[in-house]
């Protein structure tokens, strides 16, 4: 039992496809206030019944139906609830990590379409920190963009916590890669 | 076509109903499990799992002691007084 719930506790931050000496040095995903306005916006959601009943109540015990109302929102509230997490699942399953000897770009656009893509450290060429507006300013958050060849397309980081901090530990993730690509050589 | 009553037919629409609902579930928890990583999508799979069996479990503990025949009372009470055409003959 003890060790069914450490995976809610510790985790190696392991993946599929992981090498053996390769390790997870940054997980990254979305900023929290992308989730925080798709939460807010459940919760208004949540609240629609109890205002029902509010100004309802007269009218739903008069007639008998107050009842089947609570019944009714007990399966709103399924509903929402489900939707909820499928919201989460699809937040959380969105993930970018650096490890020390790639980049890896996991994004997931509904139950049965998943996007991964890799690029080795040494192939990464410059990166650019892009951040829009007021928000991302505010709350320190934007996307990164990695350019390899001139005619690929490039890789992208979307609205990830402190970008610039990013960049910098790529960058020296890229560094130290290429220092012990010379090595080897 | 007599065994085909109105119970039956209620019966299958809510095992099917209930069977997606959890399929759907399911596929949640199985994403979050299967293809998160770190600690946060299993922590979510888990406050989910619970939730949705608090959720279903009050909502047929809800419908266990709901009276259905109050509503078929009142929408044929309703379609009685949408359709009864008597007081619009004698005003005229």
């Amino acid at each position: 039992m003890k060790t069914i719930f450490s995976i809610l506790k510790s985790s190696s931050n392991s993946f599929d496809g992981q090498e053996e000496d390769e390790n997870v040095i940054l997980l990254l995903r979305r900023h929290p206030f992308v989730i925080i306005i798709k939460l807010l916006a459940f919760g208004i959601f949540a609240i629609l019944p109890i205002v029902l009943a509010v100004v309802l109540s007269s009218f739903l015990n008069t007639q008998e139906l107050f009842g089947i109302f609570v019944f009714a929102s007990s399966i709103y509230y399924l509903i929402l609830w489900s939707l909820l997490f499928y919201s989460l699942t699809m937040y959380t399953l969105d993930v970018w990590m650096v490890t020390n000897k790639r980049v890896i770009d996991s994004t997931q656009h509904g139950f049965f379409n998943r996007n991964i893509s890799e690029l080795h450290l040494f192939r990464i060429q410059d990166i650019t920190v892009k951040i829009h507006g007021v928000i991302e300013t505010i709350l320190k958050f934007g996307d990164l963009h990695i350019q390899t060849a001139g005619t690929e397309e490039r890789f992208r980081f979307l609205q990830i916590p402190k970008p610039v901090v990013v960049k910098d530990e790529i960058i020296r993730q890229v560094s130290n890669n290429h220092g012990h690509h010379n090595s080897e050589l | 076509m007599d065994y085909l009553t109105y119970k039956v037919i209620a019966t299958a629409v809510i095992a099917v109903t209930i069977f997606v609902y959890w399929l759907f579930n399911f596929t949640v928890i199985y994403h979050l499990a299967r293809f998160g990583v770190g600690t946060q999508p299993k922590k979510i799979a888990f406050i989910f799992f619970l939730g949705s069996i608090g959720l279903f479990f009050a909502s047929v503990f809800l419908f266990a002691r709901t009276d259905f025949n109050i509503v078929k009372e009142k929408l044929v009470q309703i379609g009685s007084n949408s359709f009864n055409l008597s007081g619009l003959n004698q005003n005229r």
